[in-house]
């Protein structure tokens, strides 16, 4: 499950404010096993806002707890720290090309992160970057669905209803209402929840002739198939040849 | 990135032995300009609090739920 299919299975509430307990218990019915601990911490939110760290605890007889630490800024106002909460716990979801897991790629992100709005570089921040970004837009659509703005973008553009009333009915921060009820947020939307539209697998499992596994992977858009095979090759501490095979040709 | 702040980073994500750190994401800050080393250090001290502290469980917005269709009628 990915967090493009999280957001179409929202798309249809129109009972608002969808609450954070509710995003949680959504994504524990997936079948994600994953403990999930919510923190307050004492940080200022003018340096950091929320994160997440997401753990392997093994046990003595080899088997692996995975707890998901949501951490929020005690001082973040309501609307802000749903947002924030919802943003850092759909981090879960992301696949093994998304996570920052080592001491290199952590201090990377975070040169990254500290970075102000006008110096973002989407094109070659790198993945783990832009992922993080793009969470905070993509928990804005989990907790505004799309049915809701369906029933409200009418009176908004009457001026019958204004968006305060629309942030305390949602329960978001203003700034975030602002941009769900524009004129551009259909073409977000439909951006956000196109891979789900998509019908090529995620993941494919097949068998050689002598039974063991070959795993086939479809590869993030502008990477290069062979490195970033090899790059999940030594994270998973693969064995055996890795072969890149374009679309056009296994997909066919 | 000063060597003190990195050092503290790595002891805080990756010297415990009973766990492994498999994702890690942020929520920038507010403020206009942020140092690495502030954010490094906000990162050890959330670290910090939760190995000492309780969860506080998910937000709760307070708010009775509404049905937009309805409220939009009524309007």
């Amino acid at each position: 499950m990915s967090v493009f299919s999280l957001i179409q299975k929202f798309d249809t509430r129109r009972m608002v404010p969808i609450e954070v307990e509710e995003v949680a218990d959504f994504i524990r019915g997936l079948g994600v096993k994953d403990e999930i601990y919510f923190w307050d911490a004492e940080i200022s939110p003018a340096t950091l806002q929320a994160a997440i760290t997401h753990w392997e605890y093994p046990d003595d007889k080899g088997n692996t707890t995975t707890v998901a630490d949501i951490h929020t800024s005690r001082d973040l106002p309501p609307y802000e720290k749903r947002l924030a909460e919802v943003k850092e716990m759909l981090h879960i979801l992301d696949p093994e090309h998304y996570r920052v897991n080592t001491i290199e790629n952590v201090r990377s992100l975070i040169e990254k992160i500290v970075l102000p709005q006008e110096l973002v570089d989407w094109q070659n921040d790198g993945i783990h970057a832009n992922s993080d970004r793009a969470a905070t837009i993509h928990a804005v659509a989990v907790l505004f669905p799309w049915e809701t703005r369906e029933h409200l973008i009418a009176p908004f553009k009457a001026g019958k209803i204004t968006l305060t009333d629309i942030a305390d009915l949602v329960a978001l921060p203003v700034e975030y209402v602002v941009v769900v009820m524009s004129d551009f947020w259909p073409t977000y939307h439909d951006a956000m929840i196109a891979p789900q539209k998509m019908r090529y697998p995620d993941k494919v499992i097949t068998l050689k002739a002598d039974h063991s596994a070959i795993e086939v992977y479809s590869v993030p858009l502008g990477d290069d198939p062979y490195t970033y095979a090899r790059k999940m090759h030594e994270r998973n501490n693969m064995r055996g040849p890795i072969a890149s095979i374009p679309h056009s040709v296994w997909g066919a | 990135m000063s060597t003190l702040e990195k050092d503290g980073l790595e002891a805080c994500l990756f010297s415990r032995p009973d766990k492994k750190l498999i994702n890690i994401k942020f929520m920038r800050g507010t403020a206009k300009i942020i140092e690495a080393g502030d954010l490094c250090a906000a990162v050890s001290t959330m670290i910090d609090q939760r190995d000492h502290g309780t969860p506080s469980g998910p937000s709760r917005s307070g708010k009775t739920p509404t049905d937009v269709r309805n409220w939009v009628a009524g309007l």
